[in-house]
């Protein structure tokens, strides 16, 4: 929370840019921001150049610099190759510093790669405490698909007795090191049997563009089958992020792209010859525009089949095989249930940590290892009201040391301390002979702890950190010799259940719609929800319609296989599900419709916008009290401008309680493609997406209102009853009256009865 | 004065009128439909409560709900009627289960060993606090105020009735007393019996009862004390009835026929208790000097408690001024003799078997209180143990034949005595964190006031309205403290073996010859009173000193110790023993009397107060007698009158004492029958005490307290002075019976 208020110091200054923005005034705007000293952000493009390309150790996922401390210690990233490349050569051109105490002829850096040495670098008094740059050519041969970049550092300050913990053994690597990577591109054969390949590709670190072609013009139904598919990249593409440029008919110069045809005939796209469909057909083949690029033909003679055949992709694709099959039955065998997404903690059974991490990341060694990171997503609906926390029993075994005093295990939750439980030594357990017998055997203790893990503060996607902490206490001069035993594992049985809480969220709350797509990933599918199109919309609206649905695929970890598509005029017969509206400039004629909902309006020059505190308060912290996220709107600002607005609203819906809309909505096509990056996010952005209306100017998001109308999901009786008096006083004193004059009357009736009984 | 309505006939208030009228309409509509909206009723009120009672609410929102229900009591205070009342409880009830629900659910996170020691600790007492609270509002929820049903039949008509003077060690003439009085009960004298039951086995008794014409018993073995004794009588005789008075009660003449009209009216019914009424001060009326003025420690008792149980048919049994028909009786093997309280095993005894007690609020009996501290401690341990062996070994929770009002109502008498533990966890729990550091509650001060405080507030003054007359805002607490560490052993004791511990008698009538301070006694009081004060030391230190964070929670702890402070001192002021200095005690009573002097002078007069030997009265016109002098008293009544030779032992003014001069036993016999006997002489004081303000009981407690404090000054420096004056000091002379 601390960084997050350090970052937004000047909130004032953040409104007056947010309204300078707002009105158009982009001069001003320009000139708030240069006051403000935010150098305007600019992407790191990967530079992609014809034969390879370059990464920064941070975009391969080092966040901060490496520190390397001791007399020896080392720390990797792993990047990976593409199947459909190989690597000519590689260069590291590093950047480091180091200390200046350091004996030059014992001190070096060493790169490895995959545990090879690519380098050793000697450390001279000459460059030491400044950075230094040095490009280490890296030899092809030792890279394969899967690497492992590792830094090793081995430091001397003297030659005599040595500390080998001192603090002037350091060296420093920048995470703005680069890895440049020169490829050919290798030719895959045409085999569904490789799906995803490769459309996407697990070794590559870098965001997924993915172009969709539409041979004709889409229908709901092709558009269906397409949101399934690109959700299915949005899934795997994970981190990533993916967006899907979207043509009609044209191929892309290069690379690769998936091709949708709803014809009954035989039909020319562009070069690609489709054959007359005999039912829903999935082709693979390369793309005559570029011969190292594929393209993924799904066909159907009508949009059912399209569904079928695209359904067929992403459900299926583990079995498919062959250069093009034609798919004759696709069963739905049993309905998703609401928060079954596969990426979601299950909240209804205690989930196992091994089922969230891979078991090698559970276990760590030496004195201070890095943090056990434990990714999880949270069904984003969890009522956090009056709940202690999620219990959380941990099953772990550690090295007990002979001597320590604060070796410790701590649990953090995103980057937040939340207990500590001791990792007592051998003479602190009081074991006896036996505890030691039993170290001789295995010398590894396995321990238990319960704790409660508060969720209120956490967001959907959240970490849980696990972290071995063994004091290392220093024997005296020439004595120390680290023997590197020290070992702790958690074991994957360790449990974590949210059972105990109940799905029930104040609305609208485009916060967890920007996390998690809630409440359309609800179910995962996407059965309860309809996307409501504009008329006549482009290639720009259906880019942003993939691209929303790939992000729900992120969020769900399954594509959205029965995903309604509509038009505005259609909008009641998809009255019973949750609604996304897509809208630009004047052609949802929900817009209009459903004015008196709307918290914002643009039409052409005219803009109308609603305004609240909320931009005055820390916004990435949201209460677990619904009041206190309260911000409704209590100023009203209309103006006249040639200005590009682009906003994300949310309300219930009109058409039935309990339903929500999210509305994303521009004065331009290109505005809605604005909005989708923002859901995508990034390190451009430094606010995210809140409350109940938000705008995006570029990469700035300005979330303007945050009112809360209604609810979502189910309490049970108990604690909704609990709920809503404890929320309304008013309630209370009148139920407690009522419940006086009731009860005292019965009693007073009964007493006089049986008093009248007794005396007779 | 009719805003206490338990202490006056029941008459119904406006709000009650209203309810009939409803309920009238209601009555109309068919009985399907009528069942059928009192059970949703029922449902609905009980639904709306569990809502009430389960709903959290953040500090603010408590606060101003505490404040709107406050509100609501003082309104509801003002209001005459029985309904009031039961919205008072019904309220009480809600704040108090809201606290123990909030309790239960947010306040019990403890961290360490310690704090959970002397959290759950507390929580343990507070939780047998609420139900015996819970069980009292059940009790006393409507006092029946039975009346008497008179006798409509003629006088041969009237069953036999056997009188039961069971006596051990008490003086004769003591028992004299009882057995005149017990004689001149208006009763057929065919038909009326009286026994005189001595397990002294006193040639004495023997010989008295021969001369005055009643029935002499004696067994040869003491099995069972006071119940092997009732048992023994019964086997030789054969009345319908049995009337049983303990040695120094003395009924009046109106008892038998007040009393039996209700067994005639009710065939099922097995046995009749009236209160007992003492003329004598108890010990804490005594030290206190608050005879007549504060309520006594018996009269919540019989003035209220017994009124409730006889709604729920669970009138207890008291061993003394009651009647028992014979048959049912004898159907449960006679008087209970398995625990030490064998009269309240009889009732719960007998209502298992489905017969009914009632309870008749109409003094018609006297005795003598404990007239010392230890006596009375020494008797409140045999009925604390008794009542533990009952629940040990015949639990009224259990067993057959019992209404679920029964079952709580013997409970609760039963619970009642539990009480040594939980009060003495009171008296310290603040000393946890004050001394100890100890976070026995794992919440804010503040919030722990804001559901605290209504559950205190509201059971205090819905209590003090429904106990006013009988019981002063405090004043438990005030008896609970002296009596909570003499209590706490036998109790436990029994409920680990019901069958350990002795017998032993209480014996009344006697001299405390001078003002003297029960150190020994005191003991628990001073130990209570030290470390309270070592707490409130050390709270002073840390809201002085200490962290500025922790001052709410420091201040709330002391003014807590504060309370238990003065608890503790008003405690330490009972255990200074008043001086006692007649052996009979003096009744008072205003009576017109006659004294003829020796020399035929006829002086009118009006008694003050009188006994067995004497009286005090106050002459008219102004006229005097000299010290010394013999007179003639003439007390009449219906026209006939009394003539007792007496001897003038005091003068002032119009105000003389006289002292009777060898009366025959005929006399003596006229005396009891003109005085004790008088069927008006206890009802007159009986419920007549101030109703409750609880600020002037606060006030009164306080002022004990202060007192208390003095006198513990004075007896140290007294006991230092001794100390100086001969050294090594002798071993104080207490009092104490062994149990």
């Amino acid at each position: 929370m601390t960084s997050t208020m350090f970052s937004r110091p000047h909130p004032r200054r953040a409104l007056a840019l947010m309204i300078a923005s707002l009105m158009g005034l982009n001069s001003l705007a320009q000139a708030a921001e240069q006051a403000g000293g935010q150098a305007a952000a600019t992407t790191v493009p990967v530079q992609s150049t014809d034969n390879g390309y370059s990464l920064t150790l941070k975009q391969l996922g080092r966040r901060d610099t490496m520190n390397l401390q001791g007399v020896e210690s080392s720390d990797s990233v792993n990047f990976d190759i593409r199947a459909d490349e190989v690597v000519k050569g590689a260069q590291l051109l590093l950047k480091y510093s180091y200390s200046p105490a350091l004996l030059a002829d014992l001190s070096q850096i060493n790169v490895l790669v995959n545990g090879e040495v690519a380098a050793s670098l000697a450390l001279p008094k000459e460059g030491a405490g400044t950075q230094q740059e040095q490009l280490v050519q890296i030899p092809a041969h030792l890279i394969t698909e899967f690497n492992r970049l590792s830094l090793q550092f081995i430091g001397h300050y003297t030659m005599s007795c040595e500390d080998p913990l001192h603090s002037s053994l350091w060296a420093k690597i920048s995470n703005s090191s680069e890895l440049k990577v020169q490829v050919e591109p290798i030719v895959l054969k045409d085999d569904l049997a490789v799906l995803p390949l490769p459309f996407f590709d697990k070794r590559d670190a870098r965001q997924v563009s993915l172009p969709f072609v539409f041979a004709t013009a889409p229908d709901s139904a092709a558009l269906e089958a397409a949101g399934a598919l690109s959700s299915w990249i949005g899934g795997l593409a994970s981190y990533r992020g993916a967006t899907f440029p979207t043509t009609l008919g044209d191929l892309p110069a290069k690379g690769n792209a998936i091709v949708l045809v709803q014809t009954a005939e035989a039909l020319d796209v562009h070069g690609v010859a489709v054959a007359k469909p005999t039912g829903p057909t999935l082709t693979l083949l390369a793309n005559p525009n570029d011969a190292n690029g594929k393209l993924l033909i799904v066909t159907g003679r009508d949009g059912e089949e399209l569904k079928r055949a695209a359904n067929a992709v992403v459900l299926g694709n583990p079995v498919l095989a062959g250069n093009s099959v034609v798919i004759t039955k696709l069963d739905t065998l049993a309905p998703r249930r609401p928060y079954d997404a596969p990426n979601w903690l299950p909240s209804n059974r205690p989930v196992r940590l091994g089922e969230l991490v891979e078991q090698q990341k559970l276990s760590v060694s030496g004195y201070n290892p890095g943090a056990i990171s434990v990714d999880m997503r949270l069904p984003p609906d969890l009522f956090n009201w009056r709940e202690e926390g999620v219990p959380l029993t941990l099953k772990y075994r550690y090295t007990p040391q002979q001597v320590s005093t604060n070796s410790a295990l701590l649990i953090g939750l995103n980057d937040q301390f939340m207990k500590s439980v001791a990792l007592p030594s051998v003479t602190n357990l009081g074991g006896g002979q036996s505890l030691l017998d039993q170290l001789k055997k295995d010398e590894s203790l396995p321990r238990e702890v319960t704790t409660l893990l508060p969720i209120s503060s956490a967001s959907p996607k959240s970490k849980l950190q696990l972290r071995f902490m063994y004091d290392y206490i220093k024997e005296g001069e020439c004595r120390d010799i680290i023997v590197d035993n020290m070992r702790g594992t958690v074991d994957p049985d360790s449990t974590l259940d949210v059972t105990g809480y109940q799905h029930y969220i104040a609305m609208p709350n485009l916060g967890v719609f920007n996390d998690s797509g809630f409440p359309f990933t609800r179910l995962a599918d996407l059965s309860e929800s309809a996307v409501v199109m504009p008329d006549n919309y482009g290639t720009d609206e259906m880019t942003a319609y993939l691209t929303v649905l790939g992000r729900f695929g992120e969020a769900t970890g399954y594509p959205a296989t029965a995903v309604k598509v509509v038009q505005a005029k259609d909008v009641q017969s998809v009255a019973d599900k949750d609604l996304l509206v897509l809208a630009t400039a004047a052609n949802q004629p929900l817009l209009k419709q459903w004015q008196q909902y709307l918290p914002a309006t643009s039409d052409g020059e005219q803009h109308q916008f609603l305004l609240s505190d909320l931009p005055r308060y820390v916004r990435s912290w949201v209460s677990p009290d619904p009041a206190a996220n309260q911000h409704p709107a209590n100023t009203g600002i209309t103006f006249k401008g040639l200005s590009n607005s682009t906003w994300l609203a949310g309300f219930q819906s009109p058409l039935k309680a309990g339903r929500s809309v999210v509305l994303i909505a521009s004065n331009q096509p290109q505005g809605l493609l604005e909005a989708t990056s923002a859901l995508i996010g990034g390190d451009d952005y430094k606010d995210s997406i809140q409350g109940s209306l938000a705008v995006v100017q570029g990469t700035q998001i300005s979330s303007l209102v945050g009112d809360e109308q209604y609810y979502v999901g189910k309490l049970n009786y108990f604690k909704f009853m609990q709920w809503q008096l404890s929320q309304n006083l008013g309630w209370m004193l009148l139920i407690t009256f009522l419940g006086l004059a009731v009860v005292t009357s019965l009693i007073y009736l009964s007493l006089r009865a049986r008093a009248k009984r007794r005396l007779a | 004065m009719t805003d206490n309505t338990s202490s006056t006939p029941f008459i119904e208030g406006r709000a009650e009128q209203r309810l009939n009228g409803a309920i009238a309409r209601f009555n109309r509509w068919p009985s399907a439909l009528r069942t059928v909206l009192v059970f949703a009723s029922c449902v609905l009120g009980a639904l709306l409560l569990l809502g009430i009672i389960s709903a959290p609410l953040d500090l603010y929102s408590q606060c101003l709900f505490a404040a709107v229900c406050f509100m609501a009591v003082l309104v509801l205070r003002k209001i005459p009627g029985r309904l009031a009342i039961l919205a008072l409880v019904v309220l009480s009830l809600v704040a108090s289960l809201r606290y123990m629900f909030w309790r239960i659910t947010s306040t019990l996170g403890f961290e360490t060993w310690v704090d959970m020691f002397f959290g759950y600790g507390l929580v343990a007492a507070e939780f047998y606090a609420l139900i015996v609270l819970i069980f009292g509002y059940v009790q006393t929820a409507w006092p029946l105020r039975r009346t008497p049903v008179w006798l409509k039949t003629e006088p041969e008509e009237w069953p036999t009735v056997d009188v039961f003077i069971p006596t051990y060690n008490e003086a004769l003439s003591i028992v004299k007393l009882t057995i005149f009085a017990a004689q001149a009960m208006d009763w057929p004298k065919d038909k009326l019996r009286v026994h005189v039951l001595d397990d002294g086995r006193r040639d004495e008794f023997r010989d008295f009862c021969r001369k005055v014409g009643v029935n002499y018993i004696r067994r040869d073995n003491n099995f069972h004390a006071k119940a092997g004794n009732l048992n023994e009588a019964l086997k030789v005789t054969d009345g319908e009835y049995v009337a049983l008075f303990d040695a120094d009660h003395v009924p009046t003449r109106s008892f038998l026929q007040v009393s039996l009209g209700w067994f005639l009216k009710d065939p099922k019914l097995a046995m009749l208790q009236t209160p007992h009424f003492f003329f004598s001060p108890d010990p804490f009326e005594k030290n206190l000097d608050t005879f007549r003025a504060v309520p006594n420690e018996g009269e919540l008792f019989y003035g209220l408690v017994q009124d409730g149980n006889d709604l729920w048919n669970a009138t207890f049994f008291c061993g003394s001024c009651a009647v028992i028909r014979r048959k049912p009786l004898l159907e449960i093997g006679g008087v209970a003799v398995e625990t030490v309280t064998e009269d309240a095993h009889t009732a719960l005894k007998l209502n298992r078997l489905g017969y009914n007690t009632a309870y008749l609020a109409i003094p018609q009996a006297a005795g003598l209180a404990t007239e010392s501290l230890s006596r009375h401690i020494n008797q409140r341990i045999r009925w604390a143990r008794g009542m533990a062996q009952i629940f040990r070994t015949d639990n009224p929770l259990l067993g057959k034949g019992l209404k679920w009002g029964q079952r709580i109502c013997y409970a609760n008498a039963m619970l009642h005595f539990f009480y040594g533990l939980p009060r003495l966890v009171f008296l310290t729990a603040p000393l946890a964190y004050l001394i100890f550091g100890a976070e026995i509650f794992h919440a804010s001060a503040l919030m722990i006031v804001a559901y605290v405080l209504p559950h205190l507030v509201h059971s205090s003054l819905t209590n003090s309205r429904i106990q006013g007359r009988f019981r002063h805002s405090f004043w438990n607490e005030v008896y609970e403290t002296v009596l909570a560490w003499y209590i706490l052993p036998p109790v436990l004791v029994a409920l680990v073996n019901p069958k350990a511990g002795g017998f032993n008698v209480t014996d009344k009538g006697g001299i405390i010859d001078k003002q003297f301070f029960d150190w020994k006694l005191a003991r628990p009081y001073l130990v209570l009173l030290a470390v309270n004060l070592v707490g409130l030391g050390f709270g002073i230190h840390q809201l002085v000193w200490g962290d500025a964070s922790t001052a709410v929670t420091v201040a709330i702890n002391l003014t807590w110790t504060l309370y238990n402070l003065i608890i503790t001192s008003a405690a330490v002021a009972v255990a200074s023993e008043a001086r006692q200095v007649r052996s009979e005690p003096r009744v008072s009573a205003k009576l017109p009397v006659s004294l003829i002097c020796a020399d035929g002078r006829v002086l009118d007069g009006i008694t003050q107060d009188f006994s067995q030997n004497g009286f005090g009265l106050m002459l008219s016109d102004g006229h005097s007698i000299t010290q010394g002098e013999r007179v003639q008293l003439v007390l009449s009544r219906n026209g006939q009158d009394s003539l007792f030779e007496a001897r003038v032992v005091f003068s002032k003014g119009a105000q003389i004492g006289a002292q009777f001069e060898a009366l025959s036993l005929r006399q003596q016999s006229e005396l009891v029958r003109l005085t004790f006997s008088r069927a008006d002489t206890w009802a007159a004081s009986w419920g007549a005490g101030q109703p409750d303000t609880p600020l002037a009981a606060l006030r009164e407690v306080g002022f004990i307290g202060i007192g208390g404090l003095f006198t513990l000054g004075r007896a140290t420096l007294h006991e230092l002075r001794l100390a100086l004056r001969r050294t090594p000091t002798q071993p104080l002379d207490t009092l104490m019976d062994k149990p």
